[in-house]
């Protein structure tokens, strides 16, 4: 399951992501190094064709004045110019030079004599018939050297134009020089050269051995030094230029026939123009391939964020799923948790959660939660019936992705949903032991067929649930069986105390589910005294309700043994073992006398309230630690007065102790509340106090409440005792004091109070003569009346009659108005009766 | 509505139980005084202290801080005055001077007129051992 959700993990994906990056930056590499490498190849290539121009450009000097000097021979071989014939020259020149027409030469041709006269010419010009010979320097080289010569520029010929001269010796038939034989030449003529090349307007230069440049006008170029250098042929890939600027490319040769350099100078941006185009390019390319992995990559990291996102959300989901399944106690609380969780991770989906009957027969719809589509109760009843069942018989998870599948395999549940559903998922909840407890389904208005993490997920929730189910059921049943415990132990009605309001009132924790240890109980003892407890055992559940159970066993076994509160803890303390731990609080109430004994182990204080004043008190003597911690020694006891109209409010800590607060602030709310509301009876007291005290302390604890109210002075004593003598005591004292709550005089008391004790001395001396038995004293005070009533259930014994004893009828008498005694087989009975003043 | 009190016993509460004091005045005369409540419960102790301490001597029953006494009691105080005048010797009884209980009781049963009763423990010494030293002399 984990495997799963890991495959998904943001770990993973940035591994992904980094490796992708990787990848991309050495692709840039790679390709950045091979455009750069083939554009480093392109510029050579550029450089290599450069240089080939520049041949190429010498070579078409070269053969231009190869031609041009050839023309010149076979004229310097004619018979006229061998003959030194000049007329026949002037003829044979002009004819080749025809005027207006195009001639052989551009500018002209001229036969000059040894002595430098130019002796024949025909010139194109209209104004220059003669040659001018002012720069005679093609003449003298040729005449130094006989051989053929190309001048540099040459200044005149026509004046101020400059033209190229070719010079050619010309001899006689014995081969003697005679003369030289110059033709010119316009430098325009070579521009056919730049045609050749295919340039365009640039680059070109044909510099002459003075390193003029022959097609722009003999200027000289700015760079002379560069000029000087250039020797050879050869390429320059980064120089100065000819116009001194940077960043050129040179390319040169030397023309063989004239002399001359041809330098193709131009800025590299220029040659290298297209090996730069074709490098921008691979590498736009690169970028362009670069910049679309690059989004692709952004594409998977942002879905796998979104992923882990998403996976967060899971995560969270599932914990927050585990902490609501983990504190559930009842089976609905894991379906309402189920189908909450369900219904956050799937919004859109109706969500069921159906149950297992406790008879095991057939699921029950648990739980849901509409989603996208609103569903009657009914259509829900028939999804838990037909898609439900189905995945819960099968055991297995069931996925419809399509809405024909769907409508085939559950057309019941497709009818039902009125044909929204479109896919399905449904999968059992099986626990650990493989026991099917229920299923889940979702339905989806959509086609969504789940995706793997998906069905993991709902599969972790059914898991999830069914374990919590586990949980739950036996925690149901054990809470069953510990309620039905406490219950059959509180149910029981408190005695009705004659003058006394009794009530106790039970509040289960505030979720209900965990029973707690809370008890009360009350006793009314045949004497008229009144033992209460209050008390709480630490902890829940069956446990603590055994306990309790016991404690209150052990409350009721002694009540009857003994008056003293302090002495019924301490057998109450007994049966809690050390690893246990109970509060409890023991009450004794004499309502003749008015008289309220307690002892606490550990419990909070009761309230008093005094019935007039409204003055509310804590029974705050007599407090030891809780049963489990307290030696018996320990445990002491006080005594109050509770006069008529005064409530005492008993309760366990669930009331006041409020997490956060101390316990004397639950108290004091208490307090308040009991305070104001003195005039109340009993039940709308303990109203009052569920009402206004339980929500302020929000508590999840059980809750006791006892209360006793002292409604009046009881209008009759009415008492049953053991016939021992030693007890007669006692029972004058309460009387005395009842007696006088009564309001007797204090001669009418004290006659009362000898008669029954005569009475009492009648029925022990006579009535028990051998063993105690029950003696029954009943003083009933009336309109001005008295009436006293004694009675056993022993047989008459008379006595030996002596001196000691038969004085106690005359006494009765004496004190009494009327005095009788009737005895019959079930017992004797005197009955006494006076009025009263 | 304070405590009333406050103990780790309730025996002291539940059991006022009634005490004797008997202090021999003279070689004639034997004061046994009853403290507290005197009834069936407390009868065969007095009447056994009456009997040791009036072997031989007069008797003088003091009831100033008796509380109770019942009939049961009052026979045992008859039976022994009979049993001492029997033997020539007095009992008398010493009753408080203001009313209560006692007062109200004799005043009821009449045992007044059956006992000498006096109001003050002084007098009543004196009265009884004046008859004891007239007995001796008519002896």
């Amino acid at each position: 399951m984990e495997e799963v959700f890991a495959r998904g993990g943001i770990a993973y994906r940035r591994h992904l992501a980094m490796g992708a990056l990787l990848a991309v930056l050495l692709l840039v590499v790679v390709a950045g190094t091979l455009a750069w490498g083939q554009y480093q190849g392109a510029q050579r290539t550029a450089l290599g064709n450069e240089r080939a121009r520049a041949v190429l450009a010498g070579s078409v000097i070269d053969s231009y004045f190869g031609g041009e000097l050839a023309t010149l021979r076979s004229i310097a071989g004619s018979p006229p110019v061998v003959g030194r014939d000049t007329a026949s020259m002037q003829r044979y020149f002009t004819r080749l030079q025809p005027a207006g027409g195009h001639g052989l030469f551009g500018a002209g041709l001229a036969w000059i004599d040894r002595a430098g006269v130019a002796r024949v010419a025909a010139l194109r010009g209209a104004d220059a018939r003669h040659p001018d010979l002012s720069d005679r320097s093609f003449v003298s080289q040729v005449n130094a050297t006989g051989t053929p010569f190309v001048s540099e520029r040459t200044n005149g010929w026509f004046g101020r134009e400059h033209v190229i001269v070719m010079a050619m010796p010309t001899r006689d038939l014995r081969g003697h020089t005679t003369g030289v034989l110059a033709a010119a030449v316009r430098p325009q003529a070579l521009m056919i050269t730049r045609g050749a090349l295919d340039l365009g307007d640039s680059g070109l230069v044909i510099l002459d051995r003075e390193g003029r440049s022959v097609v722009g006008g003999f200027t000289r170029p700015k760079n002379l030094a560069l000029v000087r250098t250039l020797g050879g042929t050869g390429v320059r890939s980064d120089t100065v230029g000819l116009d001194g600027t940077s960043d050129h490319a040179l390319a040169y040769t030397t023309s063989a026939i004239p002399g001359w350099t041809i330098v193709i100078d131009r800025p590299r941006a220029v040659l290298f123009s297209d090996a730069r185009r074709g490098f921008f390019l691979e590498l736009a390319l690169v970028a362009a391939a670069v910049a679309i992995l690059l989004f692709l990559i952004a594409l998977i990291v942002l879905h796998g964020r979104r992923e882990a996102e998403r996976e967060r959300t899971r995560s969270r989901q599932r914990h927050e799923l585990s902490n609501i399944l983990g504190s559930a106690s009842l089976g609905s609380d894991v379906s309402d948790g189920l189908v909450a969780g369900l219904a956050e991770a799937f919004p859109e989906a109706l969500c069921i959660v159906a149950l297992e009957d406790a008879d095991h027969h057939g699921l029950t719809l648990s739980g849901s939660a509409e989603g996208a589509f609103p569903s009657t109760a009914a259509a829900r009843a028939i999804v838990v019936e037909q898609a439900a069942t189905l995945a819960y018989d099968s055991g297995a998870a069931i996925v419809i992705g399509k809405e024909p599948g769907l409508r085939s395999t559950l057309p019941g549940v497709h009818k039902a949903l009125l044909g929204a559903a479109h896919s399905f998922y449904a999968t059992p909840l099986v626990n650990r032991g493989g026991s099917r407890l229920g299923a889940l389904c979702l339905l989806f208005a959509h086609t969504h067929p789940l995706s793997e993490s998906e069905q993991a997920q709902v599969a972790w929730y059914a898991e999830q649930a069914a374990t919590a189910l586990d949980r739950t059921t036996a925690f149901e049943r054990e809470h069953e069986v510990a309620v039905r415990l406490q219950r059959s132990l509180l149910s029981e009605r408190l005695p009705e105390v004659e003058g006394v309001e009794l009530i106790g009132r039970y509040n289960a924790g505030g979720a209900g589910l965990e029973v707690g240890g809370d008890w009360y109980d009350a006793v009314r003892r045949s004497d008229g005294i009144v033992h209460v407890t209050v008390g709480d055992v630490a902890g829940h559940g069956v446990t603590a309700a055994v306990l309790m159970g016991q404690l209150r066993n052990a409350f009721r076994a002694h009540a009857y043994e003994h008056t003293s509160p302090a002495e019924l803890l301490r057998r109450m303390l007994r049966h809690v073992d050390e690893d246990e731990m109970a509060t409890a609080l023991c009450l004794t109430l004499d309502p003749y006398t008015q008289e309220l004994t307690y002892a606490s182990a550990g419990h909070p204080p009761s309230l008093l309230v005094d019935g007039d004043a409204a003055v509310v008190s804590r029974l705050g003597h007599a407090l030891a630690p809780p049963l489990g911690y307290v030696q018996a020694s320990a445990i002491r006891e006080a005594t109050v007065e509770l006069p008529a109209g005064a409530t005492l409010v008993a309760y366990t800590d669930g009331l006041v102790e409020r997490r956060g607060w101390s316990i004397d602030a639950g108290i004091d709310l208490l307090a308040s509340v009991v305070g104001s509301s003195a005039a109340l009876a009993a039940e709308p007291l303990a109203d009052r106090i569920f009402e206004e005290v339980a929500p302020h302390i929000g508590s999840h604890d059980d809750i006791a409440l006892l209360i006793v109210r002292l409604l009046e002075v009881p209008r009759r004593m009415d008492i049953e005792v053991p016939s021992d003598p030693a007890s007669m005591v006692t029972i004058r004292r309460r009387m005395r004091a009842w007696l006088e709550l009564r309001g007797l005089t204090d001669d009418e008391r004290d006659d009362t109070l000898l008669a029954v004790s005569e009475a009492c001395n009648n029925a022990i001396e006579h009535g028990y003569p051998l063993e105690p038995g029950p003696l029954r004293v009943l003083v009933e005070h009336g309109e001005g009346t008295l009436v006293i009533r004694v009675e056993d259930r022993g047989a008459w014994h008379p006595t030996s009659p002596s001196f000691e004893r038969g004085r106690g009828i005359p006494l009765m008498r004496a004190v009494m108005d009327t005095a009788e005694i009737e005895h019959d087989g079930r017992g004797t009975r005197v009955l006494l009766s006076r009025l009263l003043a | 509505m304070g405590e009333l009190h406050v103990n780790g016993e309730h025996v002291s509460k539940e059991r006022q139980i009634g005490t004797v004091r008997v202090e021999f005045a003279s070689k004639r005369t034997v004061v046994v005084a009853l403290i507290g409540e005197h009834d069936l419960d407390s009868r065969s102790a007095l009447r056994a202290t009456l009997a040791y301490a009036t072997e031989s001597r007069n008797l003088l029953v003091d009831l100033t801080a008796c509380t109770f006494i019942d009939s049961a009691v009052i026979s045992l105080l008859l039976a022994t005055q009979r049993r001492l005048e029997a033997a020539g010797r007095r009992a008398e009884l010493i009753v408080p001077p203001h009313p209560g209980y006692v007062t109200r009781l004799f005043e009821v049963t009449g045992i007044a007129s059956v006992f000498s009763v006096h109001s003050a423990r002084s007098t009543a010494l004196a009265s009884i051992e004046e008859f004891a030293l007239l007995g001796q002399k008519t002896a």
